[in-house]
């Protein structure tokens, strides 16, 4: 379904003189339905391996291809398409400031066409599960990290996407919410949701028990299936 | 397919609509420098119709007059009339036959009593003449040398020698400030231009992140446009509807009297061109409002 062929990205030197390999070489392959993990160290270039796939920055060497499309050559008509198929929670949650938690979970669906009878009964259903209901009417710059970090969870679900890309997506919350996203992440790839998780949280990684890939000093270090976290 | 077209708009309007409200502080901003220059492009319209009303009238009182010897019929004059508009870029000439003449002589100065007397002791003394008027000051010259080389023993006399520098100065006068109207014209709408293409740019800069997190989401550039472009109209409506009043306020502070020459009233041709002003403002709003938008959203969507 998903695969990374050859991935190598370079930022060209601005401050230093010298360039900075954020990824160099990474290749491997998701299939629908799965969950994976992929850990390493802050900076190890998880959150770049994710916007590569969305096609918001260019590999500096290599493909990305979903269910046979190159990423990268797509047209910004299909791109949008393809975007659609996928919910990503980002780390810095990427919330439209200027729009209110319901708002910003509802245009998630709008853009994809969904008629406003949709839009106005599945938002309230996932700003339940989430349990952002007293939230609807915030802004973001009202609101609290672990609220936020909902939020961009319940916008990334809101459209039933196929694939799940969680970037560190417990990072804000107390155990007990950790615990629901994880148990929320579970539940969507039990009905067939692709969820690729970027994390550096130990605990987590060692208690889902699934695919984990270990990045390290800019290469894949670990694959393995029901990994653990080793770095 | 209607249906998701009706779909995409309403969500347009609505987003458009929220995000010009919510963002009060730059929609004032843009509203403001919008309003400005749009009073500037109609303040320069309304100006250069003044101007072209008092280089007109100025220039069809640089006319030229032929006087008829009294001896030649009235037929051979109207041959000669016809003959120069047919073949002489001319705007009017003017017929006057001698009882007009007469006529107009004596409603000038009928008050006075020994003119009176001494007509009444003589025939008709008042030549028949045309009087004619042009845009450009070489048609009377062109005119004067073609009567008295095949004319010459009609005329009795041509007012045009005595008159020619003047009127050629004129015209090169009425000339330049046209020119000088135009040259300011375009720099100010030029400046104006880039004052709003500028401060839209600003507004939208600070949205750039946003219109990024919208892509990720899967939003098509169509959808993303379409709710700037409502809020670039609004901006424009905006603008023109306060453009609009201030210049209203200034218009109906215009003394009623005054008049721009003897037959136009500023106050009268203010009034005359409201309805094109009211259309010209929201025109110039909305193109301003909804072309600022487009350019800049499209650069941050490439």
């Amino acid at each position: 379904m998903i695969f990374f062929n050859n991935i190598t990205k370079i930022y060209p030197p601005y401050f230093t003189k010298k360039e900075n390999i954020v990824l160099k070489d990474i290749s491997f392959k998701v299939e629908k339905g799965e969950f994976v993990s992929i850990v390493g160290r802050s900076g190890a270039g998880k959150t770049t391996l994710f916007n590569i796939f969305l096609g918001d920055e260019k590999p500096t060497k290599g493909d990305v291809f979903f269910d046979g499309q190159n990423i990268h050559k797509l047209s910004a008509g299909k791109a949008c398409l393809l975007r659609r198929r996928i919910g990503t929670i980002f780390q810095d949650y990427k919330l439209l400031p200027t729009k209110t938690v319901y708002e910003n979970i509802a245009y998630a669906m709008e853009v994809t066409g969904a008629s406003d009878k949709d839009v106005e009964r599945y938002v309230p259903e996932v700003l339940d599960a989430v349990g952002l209901v007293k939230q609807a009417l915030h802004f973001p710059h009202q609101i609290s990290g672990g609220e936020k970090q909902r939020t961009a969870i319940a916008r990334a679900l809101i459209h039933d996407p196929e694939v799940i890309l969680a970037d560190e997506p417990t990072g804000d919350l107390d155990p007990y919410h950790t615990r629901e996203v994880l148990k929320l992440l579970l539940k969507l790839n039990s009905s067939g949701t692709t969820v690729i998780l970027a994390t550096h949280d130990k605990e987590i990684v060692n208690e889902l028990g699934r695919r984990v890939i270990t990045l390290k000093d800019s290469k894949i270090v670990g694959d393995s299936q029901q990994g653990r976290f080793i770095l | 397919m209607k249906k998701r077209f009706i779909n995409s708009t309403r969500r347009a309007l609505r987003l458009g609509w929220k995000n010009f409200y919510r963002e009060s502080g730059l929609s004032f901003v843009a509203v403001f420098v919008l309003m400005i220059t749009i009073s500037i492009d109609v303040l320069l319209f309304l100006l250069s119709g003044v101007v072209e009303i008092i280089i007109s009238d100025i220039e069809q009182k640089a006319d030229i007059t032929i006087d008829f010897q009294t001896t030649i019929p009235e037929e051979r004059i109207l041959e000669l009339k016809e003959d120069l508009e047919d073949n002489f870029e001319v705007n009017n000439i003017e017929y006057i036959s001698r009882d007009e003449a007469m006529t107009i002589f004596i409603q000038r100065f009928g008050d006075r009593r020994s003119l009176m007397e001494s007509l009444e002791e003589v025939d008709n003394p008042f030549p028949a003449s045309l009087n004619i008027s042009a845009d450009d000051s070489f048609v009377y010259r062109e005119i004067a040398d073609y009567l008295e080389r095949d004319h010459g023993g009609m005329i009795y006399s041509i007012d045009f020698a005595n008159r020619e520098e003047i009127i050629a100065g004129i015209f090169t006068a009425t000339e330049n400030i046209r020119r000088g109207g135009l040259i300011v014209a375009i720099i100010l709408s030029i400046v104006a231009i880039s004052l709003v293409y500028n401060t839209i740019k600003l507004a939208i800069y600070g949205l750039r992140e946003e219109i990024k997190v919208m892509r990720l989401v899967g939003s098509s550039n169509l959808f993303i446009r379409s709710s700037f472009i409502v809020q670039g109209a609004l901006v424009g409506c905006f603008a023109a509807f306060t453009s609009l009043v201030a210049l209203s306020l200034l218009g109906f502070l215009i003394p009623q009297t005054y008049n721009i020459t003897l037959e136009v009233n500023l106050y009268e041709y203010f009034l005359e061109m409201l309805p094109i002003v009211v259309a010209l403002q929201f025109a110039i709003g909305f193109l301003m409002g909804v072309g600022s938008s487009l350019v800049v959203v499209g650069r941050y969507l490439k």
